[in-house]
């Protein structure tokens, strides 16, 4: 299917309406902002408008962006036909030359997503999980579905457990890997460890959200010993138990396609 | 080794740099107060066109070009450059003593990248604010990294950190961008022992706070708000100022009727706490992308005869502020850039007269254009001629605004934007002396392209800055007269500074073209588009014999 879009986008002659699609697609997501300018008049991203481009190198920068850049790729937000369609449309740019941008941006925006909406359940777990203004949101240590910050662990592993072992786990109390801290300088902090192999020891310190990953030379440790006040059980329960219920609802979801609603009495 | 950490230890303490700096350049901005003034007069009116090279160092990424303040302490440079590469150098030499290069995920993809403006150094150690959103501390002897705190995950929030932070009492205070995606800004603060969270002033207030009326609906969820430049310090007040940048989406109001506080405000927030004090918003509901995000200079000067304590603010849409940094009480307000169109001016009580706002589905034109007035990079003040230098620029653009809906992390613009001419006149630029509370023009010196470099000046008589071309050179603090220039073969975009090791000064500037506006000056000069970008650090002194 590929192979015959980049086709499409190669075509010497291209449909008006792919080109028309593309335009659109183009002024809602690449002329936006200090990216490309208004028909590709270059800003911060690069002149687009009065060049040419090889259209299989087009199609494969704007589907998987450029490493080490500012360009992403589009492949999660857009399909591969509109990919081809915007494309088609910087092609059509190369015969432009320094005319002047011609088409009015469209007065609205439709958002481009082509994921799959979540059920409503998993949708309020989504935002309980990563809630910018919640310091202790469970995406601050946890990833699940290639979003958040894996520094304690994916739960796409998580996924396809019974909604009763999930919650279990989310009220243990405090996971081998995580140990009490105690430096010489009398520093004393709840630590999750990284790397204790050579001169300097690497431990995520938990006293506040969001864990710092602290480097500490190993004649300055004290001592690190198991035990300690930290509990994970402490974060489950800033959550009511319906609340509870939409993040695993979420966690499963996303980790492994299941729709099914999770009741707050399946936690038991 | 410890004698050694002791005497630094006792320099630091020994030279405040509040105001202005001598020896050290300390501070992003020179001394807390952002003057970027240095009391050195070795080199001076008198002298300067003996001027020389001494050395020159290389970053080896041009990505982005070079936008960074280097700060200098006991004739150590600690300079950050784009991808956040850091490099400790000798001053007197140029020669390296480490390196440290950040890891960076592969994939950025938001557009506040790759440019960092630079590192701030306090005590033992060198903090930075990385492209993935994250805060280290370094070692400042050696450079190995100490800690390293993610701030926010950036594939969520779609924003990072790319300005220097602030470090006082203790706290390495740091702002974020995203004023221009679906974000909720804020001011953080980390212990810089341990890189614990200290405190967090979220930029826009949630519901039930104070200030959360003036947002629609769930709009503050996403009103933008960035801080993404370095605030100033005022140890007698305790009071930390920065900048807020402007609510999002950029051009599109209809979803955050209000006020939308604290966007396009200076805000003074108590160090300890981060507990705000007061704000003064200089645009009410902006939709004009002016953000009120550049540096806070705060100056003692007299006012109706009485000296008060004041804080200079220059905004995007070309207007600066000056208020009363005590309570943020108004005091005035007067234009850097010629070509101002989106209000008539500003009322005696500070509102703003004539508002032209651009209107859902038209194309308005509007002065400045989205660069700015002037862009971020710094003025300067001079406590000798009692002025204030700023860049203003004359260029316009035609927005049109259009509906959108947020989506976490992605651009939220609410409209697009292409550069033009103003309407009766070439596109210039122009560096000015003012008067710091009437706002009264000294003397101006023209430019052909945009300045986008910042201004440094010196006791000696002397404001240097460079131009996009690759023109490094003197003006006359009284009179504008260019006195010396020498080209470092790329543009200037980052902030040159001063300093002197064993009786001698040196003047040291980025060189190296790059950024977002860079790039956008070739909508109207397409010349520029070719324009050789670099990354490099030139020193420059009198020959050892002219002392």
């Amino acid at each position: 299917v590929i192979g015959a879009l980049v086709w499409l986008a190669q075509a010497a002659v291209v449909d008006p309406s792919v080109i028309a699609r593309g335009d659109q697609i183009f002024a809602q997501s690449c002329s936006v902002g200090y990216c490309h300018g208004v028909a590709g008049a270059a800003s911060r991203g690069p002149r687009l408008r009065g060049r040419s481009f090889d259209r299989a190198y087009l199609f494969k920068v704007v589907r998987d962006g450029i490493a080490n850049s500012a360009m992403p790729a589009w492949k999660d937000r857009l399909s591969e036909a509109d990919i081809a369609a915007v494309v088609a449309y910087v092609a059509s740019l190369g015969a432009a030359g320094e005319a002047p941008p011609t088409a009015p941006a469209p007065a609205a925006v439709a958002t481009q997503e082509k994921l799959p909406a979540a059920p409503a359940q998993a949708e309020r777990g989504r935002q309980l999980f990563f809630n910018a203004s919640d310091d202790f949101r469970c995406s601050a240590c946890h990833s699940v579905g290639a979003a958040g910050t894996a520094i304690a662990g994916d739960l796409d592993q998580f996924g396809a457990e019974p909604v009763r072992r999930i919650a279990a786990a989310m009220r243990a109390g405090t996971p081998t890997r995580i140990v009490s801290a105690r430096l010489k300088d009398g520093d004393t902090f709840p630590a999750l460890r990284v790397d204790e192999s050579g001169d300097f020891v690497k431990l995520y310190d938990l006293s506040v959200p969001p864990p710092v990953l602290r480097t500490i030379e190993r004649n300055d440790i004290q001592s690190l010993s198991g035990g300690g006040s930290w509990s994970h059980r402490k974060l489950a329960e800033r959550y009511k138990p319906q609340q509870l219920a939409d993040i695993i609802a979420y966690i499963r979801w996303t980790a492994s396609g299941e729709k099914s609603e999770v009741r707050p009495s399946d936690l038991q | 080794m410890r004698h050694v950490l002791l005497l630094l230890m006792l320099s630091c303490a020994a030279a405040p740099a509040q105001h202005s700096t001598r020896e050290n350049w300390p501070y992003y901005g020179g001394g807390l107060s952002a003057w970027r003034h240095s009391e050195l007069e070795q080199v001076n009116t008198g002298n300067v066109r003996k001027l020389v090279p001494v050395w020159a160092f290389q970053t080896g990424i041009n990505d982005g070009g070079l936008q960074s303040t280097p700060i200098v302490i006991d004739g150590i440079v600690y300079l950050s450059s784009s991808w956040n590469r850091v490099f400790a150098i000798d001053g007197a030499t140029g020669r390296e003593l480490w390196h440290y290069f950040y890891q960076n995920p592969r994939e950025i993809g938001v557009g506040y990248s790759p440019w960092n403006r630079g590192v701030a150094v306090d005590g033992e150690r060198v903090f930075m604010g990385t492209l993935d959103n994250s805060v280290v501390a370094l070692d400042r002897r050696t450079g190995r990294e100490l800690w390293k705190v993610n701030v926010e995950n950036i594939r969520q929030c779609g924003c990072n950190i790319t300005g220097a932070p602030l470090v006082a009492r203790g706290k390495v205070m740091v702002g974020v961008t995203g004023g221009d995606s679906a974000h909720r800004g804020y001011i953080t603060a980390f212990d810089a022992r341990t890189g614990r969270k200290a405190w967090r002033f979220w930029t826009i207030p949630a519901p039930g706070e104070k200030g959360s009326e003036t947002w629609d609906k769930d709009s503050w969820k996403f009103g933008g708000g960035s801080t993404w430049m370095t605030g100033s310090y005022d140890p007698e007040l305790n009071l930390v100022y920065w900048g807020v940048g402007n609510p999002a989406a950029d051009f599109y109001g209809a979803s955050r009727r209000g006020a939308n506080l604290y966007t396009d405000s200076v805000v003074a927030l108590d160090a300890d706490t981060g507990t705000l004090r007061w704000y003064y918003q200089q645009v009410p509901h902006d939709v004009w992308d002016w953000d009120t995000a550049y540096e806070c200079v705060l100056l003692d000067l007299p006012v109706n005869g009485r000296i008060r304590k004041l804080l200079l603010n220059v905004n995007k849409g070309g207007y600066t502020f000056v208020i009363d940094r005590t309570s943020g009480e108004f005091v005035s307000a007067w234009p850097v850039a010629d070509n101002i169109n989106w209000i008539s001016g500003v009322s005696p009580k500070g509102e703003l007269l004539g508002r032209n706002e651009p209107e859902l589905g038209k194309t308005t034109s509007i002065c400045p254009c989205i660069a700015g007035g002037r862009s971020w990079n710094h003025g300067a003040f001079s406590p000798v001629t009692g002025w204030y230098y700023s860049t203003g620029h004359e260029w316009c653009q035609d927005v049109t605004p259009r509906e959108e809906e947020p989506s976490e992390g992605k651009d939220f613009f609410g409209g697009v934007f292409t550069l033009k001419p103003p309407p009766n006149g070439k596109p210039g630029s122009h560096l000015d002396a003012y008067d710091p509370v009437s706002g009264k023009r000294m003397w101006r010196y023209e430019a052909k392209y945009p300045l986008l470099a910042s201004i440094l000046s010196t006791a000696g008589g002397l404001v240097f800055t460079g131009d996009p071309e690759g023109q490094f050179f003197a003006l006359n603090t009284r009179t504008g007269e260019k006195l010396w220039s020498f080209p470092t073969g790329s543009g200037h975009r980052g902030s040159s500074v001063t300093y002197a090791i064993k009786g001698r000064q040196y003047v040291l500037t980025p060189s190296g073209w790059g950024s977002s506006v860079a790039g956008l000056m070739s909508q109207l000069w397409p010349e520029t588009e070719s324009f050789r970008s670099g990354s490099s650090l030139f020193a420059f002194a009198l020959p050892e014999d002219t002392k």
